[in-house]
């Protein structure tokens, strides 16, 4: 099952429930994809990714991209194309200093900063609220135009929101370095956590990881922990427990399918792991979900 | 025992009621005489779980109220209301609990509707 709802200016929501699929196109247009199960293969030019729940991926305009999906249950997804002139209207209009919103939020950014980043971002905050709502919405076949724009808008303000606030908290504790070199090392900081959202459930090796972040093994630690407070060790960690949480709420699956499904090395790992993060054990935090579900 | 009414005072509680009704899709259920020859407006949403008093405003008191409306959805909300003719004070924004809209009525009392938003697990 598959829908486009092409809005009068240009801009579409795609919405679809699939086993198979394999797209290759180039978009003229900025898009964003979220799935809500199971996962999902990019292939961005020579890039390989790969879309699991939580996580969004942006792709710019002129990106030639294939798009893979290939499951025994059906995945659940959602795109978004926005129209050239829709984003023109949102820098030139909302992005500009309104100081009659409260600051802070993402109510207001700098447009002069304003660009967008090609890569995997969790789902977070106000755009996951938006991005679910939407979802409702296209389910029950809304029509209503003016309040699905209303939606992309806030959805393209919170990805800017997101990114940039990303991008800025990088770049002030990196601020001993030259600008340019800044911008270089967030770069290539993304492209690290690109490949880890992407690959949390295969064993993944920092040589690897440095080679496509295209950073020597030393270097990519020691930004990485300037840059976020932590090691893209314990980062990976907090996508694996972050994903497992997903299967603990959402499906019936034994522990033993959870751990090799989110690629950690055993159940008791991943017991001492979850404790520690939650302070209750996997199976009691399932059965706290159910009970509130 | 637990708050029943919302009150909302009012100089002219026959332009409020039609306010609630027109605009924000409330009924009126009946009127209640809450002072000697003072007679309050009574009104209930749809789902009739917020129930309103409009009390005539005392001349000599200039009262207005805050009132905040949870919804689940507010940017859908602030549309429909939008459509039923009011003007928002400003779109809807962005604070640490959620999501905010809010408007006033002619008599000053002030709306704001409130999509409370968790963001512990970010």
């Amino acid at each position: 099952m598959e829908s486009v709802l092409k809005l009068s200016n240009e801009n579409r929501i795609y919405s679809s429930k699939l086993t198979y699929k394999n797209l290759t196109e180039v978009n003229n247009n900025f898009s964003l994809h979220v799935n809500f199960n199971g996962n999902e293969k990019f292939v961005l030019n020579k890039k390989k990714l790969r879309l699991f729940p939580h996580n969004f991926l942006a792709i710019n305009p002129g990106t030639l991209y294939s798009d893979i999906i290939d499951s025994d249950s059906p995945v659940q997804k959602l795109s978004i194309s926005f129209d050239k002139g829709f984003i023109d209207d949102f820098k030139t209009s909302f992005l500009k200093n309104d100081n009659s919103f409260p600051d802070s939020y993402g109510n207001h950014l700098l447009s002069q900063n304003l660009t967008f980043n090609e890569t995997i971002f969790p789902l977070l905050g106000d755009l996951k609220y938006n991005i679910e709502h939407l979802k409702v919405l296209i389910r029950s076949n809304c029509q209503d135009e003016l309040l699905l724009n209303e939606f992309l808008y806030h959805i393209l303000l919170n990805y800017c929101t997101l990114y940039q606030k990303d991008m800025l908290f990088v770049e002030e504790r990196l601020k001993d370095l030259q600008f340019v070199t800044r911008k270089e090392i967030y770069r290539r900081l993304s492209l690290a956590k690109e490949y880890l959202y992407s690959n949390f459930d295969q064993k993944i090796n920092i040589y690897e990881l440095s080679k496509y972040s295209c950073m020597s093994a030393t270097h990519l630690i020691r930004s990485f922990r300037q840059a976020y407070h932590t090691t893209p060790h314990q980062f990976l960690i907090n996508i694996r427990l972050k994903q497992a949480e997903f299967l603990l709420k959402n499906t019936s699956y034994p522990i033993n399918k959870i751990v090799n499904t989110v690629g950690l090395d055993s159940p008791s790992t991943f017991i001492k792991l979850f404790k520690i993060r939650h302070k209750i054990t996997p199976l009691k935090y399932r059965t706290s979900h159910h009970v509130i579900n | 025992m637990r708050i029943k009414y919302v009150t909302i005072p009012s100089g002219n509680t026959a332009e409020e009621e039609t306010f609630f009704v027109n605009f924000l899709g409330f009924k009126h259920t009946g009127e209640l005489e809450l002072w000697p020859n003072v007679r309050c407006k009574l009104l209930s949403n749809n789902d009739s779980d917020i129930h309103v008093a409009i009390i005539p405003n005392r001349s000599t008191l200039n009262q207005k109220a805050v009132i905040i409306f949870n919804t689940e959805n507010c940017l859908k909300q602030y549309h429909e209301i939008t459509k039923n003719g009011v003007v928002f004070n400003h779109k809807p924004y962005y604070v640490s609990a959620g999501m905010i809209a809010e408007f006033t009525d002619k008599e000053g009392n002030q709306f704001i509707l409130l999509e409370e938003r968790s963001y512990i697990e970010d």
